[in-house]
């Protein structure tokens, strides 16, 4: 069934498969995809991941996805995404055969564009992704995709930016059909968030799907109240972003009527919020100070949240100040929400961390370096030399874009001490640290930083019996270079330094060296 | 907390202020001063296959006393140049001694044309510290080693010395004067021997084969105690003359040597009752006689073409 594109309200039909009115059992299946990295040209996204590992936590816990019947594709390619779709194709029909009805969810996080989705530097078509879902041995397939201009997929379906739609009463019928929820129309950014850890859409689907989309509190939160809960949140949190307001989209073409239940939540665990409790937007936030679920709670409404065992911070925004408390839920076990848990705090104790923590990306590197003294008084005690070593590279561990790295090398050359006509051999010892900051341009990344180093610098005199001499120092300086990041997680860099190194032994000297490096690296 | 365990360590690196000892200049006045290794004579001491059976007789007896000597035995000259080439080098490590000590640890004083080391304990010597003082001129060097009692202000100048370098490590040439007397009165050395009023050392090394003259000069006399000079070539062969007193009679003797021990011996009588009387041996590895010839007892034994090394001009 399609709809009229000039129709903005289109009523959508869905049957809930009760398990009173139908002996059939419903095995449910669910495809969880989630990749930061797009094409050539893109720019990383940090939150794709933890969207989709969230999503799939949620649905095992509660949407009624066994553990064995969940398929977790993270930072994969479409050959990947392809595969583990068909491995779930496979256990449907064969729970077919069983005589059990199925019910299939793919879920993405991502990059699109091009009309395709983005793995990577692989890329899966829209169309031929729809053709397959349509196709899928499913009685239900219900796709959803958070990813920019992802309603390129229900473009030709019709309605775009409908906030709802609307639930038919009626007797449950067996539903059977394709469902796409998009996160953003076909025209619009899908946009992350620093605060939230992720996508503003997934985020609010998660939220809802715990339970603050439960509008008929009958402890369910079927398909038509989170895509509700999940639009009007999402138009709300970017209306007033740079890139724009960004509205979700669906599409549908199913037979049955009645709604279908996503998540069931359990009566047992949780956290309850009391119809007595005071009306507003909580806010419960993790142990990594990320908001696990975001509630809106109104006057003499009871919301039940369907929240994994383990320790919270509430929060509740008050316009001068916040309202904050603690709770810990326990295993099978429900916390109700008092207002007499929480205190008044202010802004500055709020719980929930700006700085998101990142996942760092690791890398390793053997590098080979020339060193050289700019002056003619330092070469002439501290002697152009070659060194060899190693580097460990944390990208993104203290903001995006920002590598801390850490390098040792060793080298050694013989010289003469001038004038005098004594050989020696000299070695030097450097560890390492610097902070540099990227500009990822493609596989090309030019950066620039600082660096601080510690010297040791050795000569030993062949002959002669003169004592063996040595310098240790620090030594600050800056660095700048460009890698290359080739295929297979291999790369280039070309480097250079400049640093300051004060000696002040024959006398108080300040001097400088520079240092060009070639290096071959792989990412962790 | 990232970036404060960034900063903690940044703190860390920052607080390891720079150290050492690298200096250019350190060099070049270290490089000044003789070293032991540099100047002692580079003639091994008695090969383990030295024969010593034979008539025992030493070039020390009279020479009237001296019986046939055969090819093959021991050479008594060479023993004897063996014997002078250890009290040699005893007297470089004596002149040496506290050089060496001083300067193996870093200076403790640098000016662009000085440097002082100490004052250090003085090794070997309780209750002692000692002191060099160096100063340099261009390519000219002078110093003076010093000791004291610890915890007193008196200063007794022990050693002086001068260089001039010419290039390469410790070449150039130089001269070292070690006043023994300074050291008894000081008490630092109360042992030494009251018969020496000094021991100097004069030395070249710009070119080899480096030469080396050592003298241990005699109190109220002229005449010294003992006296060595020495050459050295960088291959292992060398040359020593020294003199001996036996008696009332002062024997003058000239050693060359190659680097596989075997040499000759001129020695002659230069005063006493037997003066004018010489006496050559020519030695192989083992300082076996190869040739023997005493002025005063004819024929010679051996044959004189067998000498590895030529009669001196």
């Amino acid at each position: 069934m399609t709809s009229s594109r000039a129709t903005l309200w289109v009523p959508l039909l869905l049957v809930l498969c009760a398990p009173v009115a139908h002996a059939q059992a419903m095995r449910r299946f669910a495809l969880i995809a989630g990749n930061d990295h797009g094409g050539t040209g893109t720019r990383a996204l940090r939150y794709a991941d933890d969207d989709a590992k969230r999503i799939a936590s949620i649905l095992e816990r509660l949407g009624g996805v066994k553990k064995g019947d969940v398929r977790l594709v993270l930072d994969g390619t479409a050959e990947d995404f392809l595969r583990a779709l068909g491995e779930l194709e496979k256990r449907a029909l064969a729970a077919h055969g069983h005589g059990e009805r199925t019910a299939l969810y793919v879920y993405y996080s991502g990059h699109t564009a091009h009309d395709a989705l983005e793995l990577g530097q692989t890329s899966l078509p829209l169309e031929s992704l729809k053709h397959r879902l349509a196709e899928a041995p499913a009685d239900v397939r219900i796709g959803i995709f958070d990813s920019c201009h992802s309603g390129l997929l229900t473009r030709t379906k019709g309605v775009r930016r409908a906030p709802a739609f609307a639930i038919q009463s009626q007797p449950a019928h067996d539903a059977k059909g394709l469902v796409i929820l998009t996160s953003s129309s076909a025209d619009e950014d899908s946009q992350e968030s620093d605060t939230i850890g992720g996508s503003y859409f997934s985020y609010h689907l998660e939220s809802g799907l715990l339970g603050d989309a439960d509008s008929s509190g009958d402890g369910k939160v079927t398909l038509s109240e989170a895509y509700a809960y999940a639009y009007e949140r999402t138009v709300a949190d970017t209306a007033d972003s740079a890139a724009g307001a960004q509205h979700p989209t669906f599409s549908f073409d199913l037979e049955g009527n009645g709604g279908w239940v996503l998540t069931r939540l359990p009566r047992h665990e949780g956290v309850v919020l009391p119809a007595g409790l005071a009306a507003g937007v909580y806010y419960l936030v993790n142990g990594d100070g990320l908001i696990a679920a975001e509630v809106w709670k109104t006057k003499g409404e009871e919301k039940r949240i369907a929240l994994a065992p383990g320790d919270y911070r509430v929060k509740r925004r008050m316009p001068d100040h916040l309202r904050l408390g603690e709770i810990s839920i326990p295993q099978g076990g429900t916390v109700v929400l008092a207002d007499s848990m929480l205190h008044d705090a202010p802004f500055s104790d709020d719980p929930v961390k700006g700085l998101v923590p990142e996942r760092t990306h690791v890398h390793v590197s053997l590098v080979g370096t020339f060193q050289s003294f700019f002056e003619k008084y330092g070469r002439a005690r501290f002697p152009s030399v070659p060194l060899f070593g190693v580097e460990l590279q944390l990208d993104d561990f203290f903001r995006r874009n920002w590598s801390w790295g850490f390098d040792v090398a060793f080298g050694g050359t013989h010289a003469t001490v001038p004038n005098l006509a004594v050989p020696y051999g000299f070695s030097e010892l450097t560890l390492g640290t610097s902070i540099v900051a990227r500009w990822p341009l493609g596989r090309l990344v030019p950066f620039v930083g600082g660096r601080v180093a510690l010297l040791s610098l050795k000569r030993s005199f062949e002959g002669g019996g003169l004592p063996a001499q040595s310098y240790s120092t620090f030594s600050p300086g800056i660095v700048a270079g460009l890698t290359w990041h080739v295929a297979g997680g291999f790369n280039l860099t070309a480097r250079g330094r400049v640093h300051y190194l004060f000696y002040d032994v024959d006398e108080d000297r300040s001097l400088a060296y520079w240092e060009l490096a070639l290096m071959v690296g792989y990412s962790l | 907390m990232k970036a404060l365990a960034f900063v903690s360590m940044l703190a860390l690196v920052l607080a390891v202020s720079a150290c050492g000892n690298y200096s250019n200049d350190d060099i070049a006045f270290l490089d000044a001063l003789p070293s032991k290794a540099q100047l002692d004579s580079n003639l091994a001491s008695a090969p383990a296959s030295a024969k010593t059976s034979g008539s025992g007789v030493s070039a020390s007896e009279a020479p009237g006393m001296w019986s046939a000597l055969a090819v093959g035995q021991t050479a008594e000259l060479a023993t004897d140049t063996r014997g002078a080439s250890e009290a040699f080098n005893a007297g470089i490590f004596l002149v040496l001694d506290l050089l060496q000590q001083v300067t193996a640890l870093p200076p403790s004083e640098r000016k662009p044309n000085e440097r002082v080391w100490g004052p250090y304990p003085a090794a070997g010597h309780a209750g002692w510290v000692d002191e060099l003082v160096m100063t340099r001129d261009g390519a000219d060097f002078t110093y003076q080693g010093r000791v004291r009692r610890s915890g007193t202000e008196a200063w007794t100048t022990v050693l002086t010395g001068a260089f001039h370098a010419t290039g390469g490590i410790r070449k150039g040439e130089g001269d070292v004067h070690l006043d023994v007397p300074a050291l008894i009165s000081s008490g630092f050395d109360p042992t030494a021997s009251a018969d020496v009023s000094s021991v100097d050392l004069s030395y070249q090394t710009a070119v080899s084969p480096i030469t080396v003259d050592l003298v241990l000069a005699q109190v109220g006399s002229n005449v010294p105690l003992a006296a060595y000079s020495y050459e050295g070539a960088d291959d292992g062969s060398g040359g020593m003359r020294f003199s001996v007193q036996i008696g009332s009679s002062t024997l003058d003797v000239r050693s060359e040597w190659l680097s596989s021990g075997a040499g000759r011996a001129d020695a002659e009588y230069l005063a006493g009752s037997y003066v004018g009387a010489t006496y050559t041996q020519c030695w192989d590895v083992s300082d076996g006689i190869l040739y023997s010839s005493q002025s005063w007892a004819p024929p010679p034994v051996g044959d004189a073409s067998n000498c590895p090394i030529p009669p001196p001009q």
